[in-house]
């Protein structure tokens, strides 16, 4: 009994120290030059895919800013169902106010999903380069110029740039939601490119159309699309290029119950779970990619087991009745926890800059003790999935979005 | 677009996407240093190494300590008797598979030698981060050298740091610390080590505590823009690390005093509160003004040699003000009057090797043409005045520390014991002869430390008659030096006859 318990300890603690050291890999050495903000040179045309499914009352405005990027050369493929007349009237508004900038495809596929959206749409591109965008999302205005000049300067098939979920202060577990995104973005992601794989993720994600087009577009039956296209890039070779600007992410809304939140959760990590049971990262050119590539899907059901810590070690001390040694073993994996809540104010910090909104004790009070209930919800959700996945069912389980990360934030409006 | 709103931590950051260009490896580039630091480890070891069984004299920290480890390495107890959390027991964990493999693989068996081996081990690593410390701080690598000289040379330096004691095992874990956190390239990596190292010291001994300004300053360097994770990493897991003391006090229900056990805060308010202070070291015969005495009659030269060096360190050397605060807070601490530990020095000879060297690194840099002709005779002629001092003071210093045997008469008198009792016979010995005694074959009931007969109540239950139940008696200098603390001790010498002298130790049989 002692010895399983030093062996969970053991791999508690390094589950947590290793996602700790990814969440702080883009601080690890002193900052990279700077990169100055570009002007468009157009040297590329961009097609822009916003897929909607009853987002009428969000979209309308999300098209026109769209409408409004800093770039010459671009349209704007607002996708809707053929079940779902109030998104199509707002995207036609929308296109009738931008013409020439806004075409409206409808999808006709049955059950809908966001695959099957983005490949209706793809054989209506015209531009060089394929970007996505989730209907409620809020892009900066100097965004294509950006990523116009990675795809230019660099030799990648794909450029992530960053997203930010915004509303941190909605609820309990949004200050724990948006970190989450802010470190994924701001270094995760980076760390991934750097190890030549990447799962993707599901906006402000660039491709070349010949790239997409050669793959085959995007897994239609994938509740995860995003990082399957992602680790498909990456078995095939290609580069992707990862962009973090604080003032160029796209701005997102953190969902605001629990039970969205799970249904979010469980959504991406039964897509994790597809993608890895698909089995095409095997196709990577090496064991260690391989064996990264199983480590970084598992990471969902991993980071649940994290969450386990903290009821593990109190069973440590009370039920087990263990050796004071082994006792004190337990609670080794505590360490890199209180660290990552210390590291995760940092963020929180800079969180509030980038959301033009001073975080407040409460906040970090939320991040501090709720880390164990987030980490329940967590693996709560990892469950569910690995539930369905296990039952077959693979339907599209939505997020609704009220446009909370809009409401509140003035100056983001005065900013841009 | 908007480009003047930026704050400054919102520099657009790139992920490399293109793997670095190949640079020279890090062999490569240190290829002149790792040479050098090798031999200057090497030398040290073999200066240090040099009679280290005969000089200086057994200890009684030193037998604690290793009778602590032997008793965690064969009852799986932190210490033989009650462990009273007078220290946190990393230093002596640390020494448990240290006598194991020297027990196994080389055939030491005798845990107080093993315990002086150590040392010279502890001391090559010291003296290698002592080299690099000096590099790190971008002084020529001749004052490298020469702070490993000083470190190891140092008469005072030489009459602690062979003793087995939690001050040197402690020493590589601080300078490793110092050594990370100034990590030329500020990587974030140094920050967790630096963290879990110093963690680590204080673990080993609580005063090492003492360096925890020092390493944050050294945090400072390099780090802008990401200063707030930088310390925070730092706080949490240093703090994370070091709570696992009192923690471990919490599962054996010792945090807080109670009736009938020790207590982890007990011990502290003891040690903070009630200990007699020895004096400021300012005030004419206090305590601590013989004892700073003692070290100026010892190494005079590196102890008022560091004041000028911490001065001109502090000026001209920015990347040196942490360890150069860090010094000054330990050059004071004798003056403000609270309790001086004896092994103190431990603490001040390497900081002040490094400060000296670093000190004179500035001078000869800022007095000296930019020639490599005039730089070295610049170095050569200090290192022809520097050596003057430690080898005169060294030859002066009694008996010397690489000739003598201050160890024989303990031998003697435990080899006498050996033939002569039985182990059921009643010991009453200091702990020098007790782990010697207890190796030998003789028991813990009835070979005791000699404090234990007047406060430890289960050995007082065992022998209710107090020193009339003791067979034999052992005089040593500690026991002497305690005197009327340990009144049994007394009254079985006052009723025993001599029975084999050694030197000033001498063993008595107890009339009854």
């Amino acid at each position: 009994m002692e010895w399983v318990a030093l062996v969970v300890s053991a791999c508690l603690a390094l589950i947590s120290a290793t996602a700790l050291a990814w969440m702080l890999h883009a601080w690890w050495e002193p900052d990279a030059p700077t990169v100055p903000r570009r002007v468009a040179s157009n040297a590329l045309s961009f097609s822009l895919l916003a897929p909607a499914r009853h987002e009428e009352t969000v979209f309308g405005a999300t098209l026109d800013r769209l409408a409004a990027l800093d770039h010459e050369d671009y349209e704007v493929l607002a996708i809707v169902g053929h079940d779902d007349p109030g998104t199509t009237a707002v995207a036609e508004a929308a296109s009738r106010r931008h013409p020439g900038r806004i075409r409206v495809i409808v999808d006709n596929s049955v059950p809908k999903s966001k695959p099957k959206a983005l490949n209706t749409a793809l054989p209506y591109c015209r531009g060089d380069v394929i970007g996505i965008f989730d209907a409620e999302d809020v892009v900066h205005e100097g965004l294509l110029a950006a990523v116009e000049h990675r795809f230019v300067t660099e030799d990648v098939s794909a450029v992530q740039a960053g997203v930010q979920l915004i509303n941190f202060w909605s609820t309990w577990f949004s200050c724990h939601n948006a970190l989450e995104y802010y470190f994924w973005f701001r270094s995760r992601l980076g760390y991934q490119a750097s190890t030549g794989m990447i799962p993707l993720g599901g906006n402000t994600v660039f491709f070349k159309r010949d790239v997409v087009n050669e793959l085959g577009g995007w897994d239609d039956d994938c509740l995860a699309e995003d990082c399957e296209i992602g680790i498909r890039l990456s078995s095939e070779g290609h580069r992707v290029s990862v962009m973090y600007d604080p003032d160029l992410v796209t701005r997102e809304e953190a969902p605001v119950t629990v039970s969205e939140f799970v249904r979010q959760r469980t959504r991406w990590d039964q897509g994790f779970l597809q993608v890895l049971l698909k089995g095409y990262w095997m196709k990577l050119p090496s064991l260690r990619l391989r064996m990264w590539t199983l480590f970084t899907l598992s990471t969902p059901l991993l980071s649940a087991l994290v969450g386990l810590t903290i009821p593990f070690t109190l069973l440590g001390i009370f039920v087990l009745k263990l050796p004071d040694a082994f006792v004190l073993a337990t609670f080794v994996p505590l360490v890199p926890v209180l660290a990552t809540v210390g590291v995760q104010w940092v963020g929180l910090v800079d969180l509030g800059k980038i959301a033009g909104r001073r975080p407040r004790l409460r906040d970090f009070a939320r991040i501090a003790l709720g880390t164990p209930a987030f980490s329940l919800m967590l693996g709560w959700a990892a469950i569910r999935a690995v539930g369905r996945q296990a039952r077959g069912s693979i339907s599209w389980e939505k997020t609704a979005h009220t446009g909370l990360h809009l409401h509140g934030v003035t100056s983001l409006e005065e900013a841009a | 677009m908007s480009t003047a709103t930026l704050p400054r931590h919102a520099t657009p950051l790139v992920a490399p996407t293109v793997p670095a260009v190949a640079k020279p490896s890090w062999i490569a580039r240190f290829r002149p240093d790792l040479w050098l630091v090798i031999v200057v480890s090497v030398g040290a070891g073999i200066v240090h190494g040099i009679n280290a069984l005969g000089s200086p004299m057994p200890n009684d920290d030193e037998a604690t300590y290793v009778s602590q480890a032997w008793a965690l390495e064969h009852f799986g107890t932190l210490s033989h008797y009650t462990y009273s959390y007078d220290h946190p027991p990393l230093g002596w964990i640390l020494l448990v598979p240290w006598n194991w493999a020297l027990a196994h693989l080389a055939g030491v068996t005798d845990v107080w030698v093993s315990g002086r081996y150590a040392m010279v081990l502890v001391h090559m690593i010291s003296a290698a981060l002592v080299f690099g410390l000096v590099r790190r701080l971008g002084a020529a690598r001749i004052a490298g050298v020469l702070a490993v000289a000083m470190f190891t040379l140092s008469p005072l330096g030489q009459e602690w740091q062979s003793l087995t004691l939690l001050d040197n095992i402690g020493t590589p874990f601080v300078l490793g610390a110092c050594f990370l956190a100034l990590d030329p390239k500020a990587r974030l990596g140094r920050t967790v080590w630096a963290a879990a190292l110093l963690a680590a010291a204080v673990l080993v001994k609580e005063t090492n505590a003492l360096f925890l300004p020092g390493v944050l300053g050294a945090l400072w360097f390099g780090t802008r823009g990401r200063r707030r994770f930088v310390y925070v990493l730092f706080g949490t897991l240093f703090s994370g690390l070091v709570a696992f003391y009192p923690l471990y006090a919490i599962i054996k229900g010792e945090l807080f005093e109670g009736p009938g056990h020790v207590s982890l805060l007990w011990s502290i308010k003891w040690q903070l509160l009630s200990r007699a202070g020895s004096g400021s070291a300012l005030v004419v015969g206090s305590g601590s003004n013989m004892t700073v005495l003692d070290w100026l009659s010892k190494d005079a030269f590196l102890l008022i040699a560091t004041v000028p060096a911490l001065a001109i360190t502090g000026w001209r050397v920015p990347r040196a003000r942490p360890l150069a605060f860090a010094t000054l807070v330990l050059f004071i601490t004798p003056l403000r009057g609270g309790y001086l530990p004896a092994p103190f020095p431990i603490n001040l000879i390497w900081p002040a090797a490094i400060i000296t060297a670093v000190g004179l690194d500035a001078i000869v840099r800022g007095l000296v043409p930019r020639s490599r002709l005039t730089r070295a005779a610049a170095w050569i002629l200090v290192t022809a005045l520097l050596a003057a001092f430690p080898l005169q003071a060294a030859s002066k210093a009694d008996g010397g520390f690489w000739a003598g045997d201050k160890r024989s008469n303990y031998e003697a008198a435990g080899a006498w014991l050996k033939q002569n009792t039985r182990s059921s016979d009643v010991l009453l010995v200091d702990n020098i002869l007790w782990i010697d005694m207890i190796q030998a074959g003789h028991t813990m009931d009835s070979t005791i430390w000699f404090y234990k007969l007047d406060d430890d109540p289960e050995i007082q239950h065992r022998y209710p008659d107090g020193w009339q139940d003791v067979d034999y008696v052992v005089l040593t200098p500690i026991m002497n030096h305690v005197g009327e603390e340990a009144p049994s001790s007394q009254a079985a010498v006052r009723n025993g006859t001599e029975v084999a002298r050694y030197g000033d130790i001498v063993i008595y049989r107890v009339r009854h």
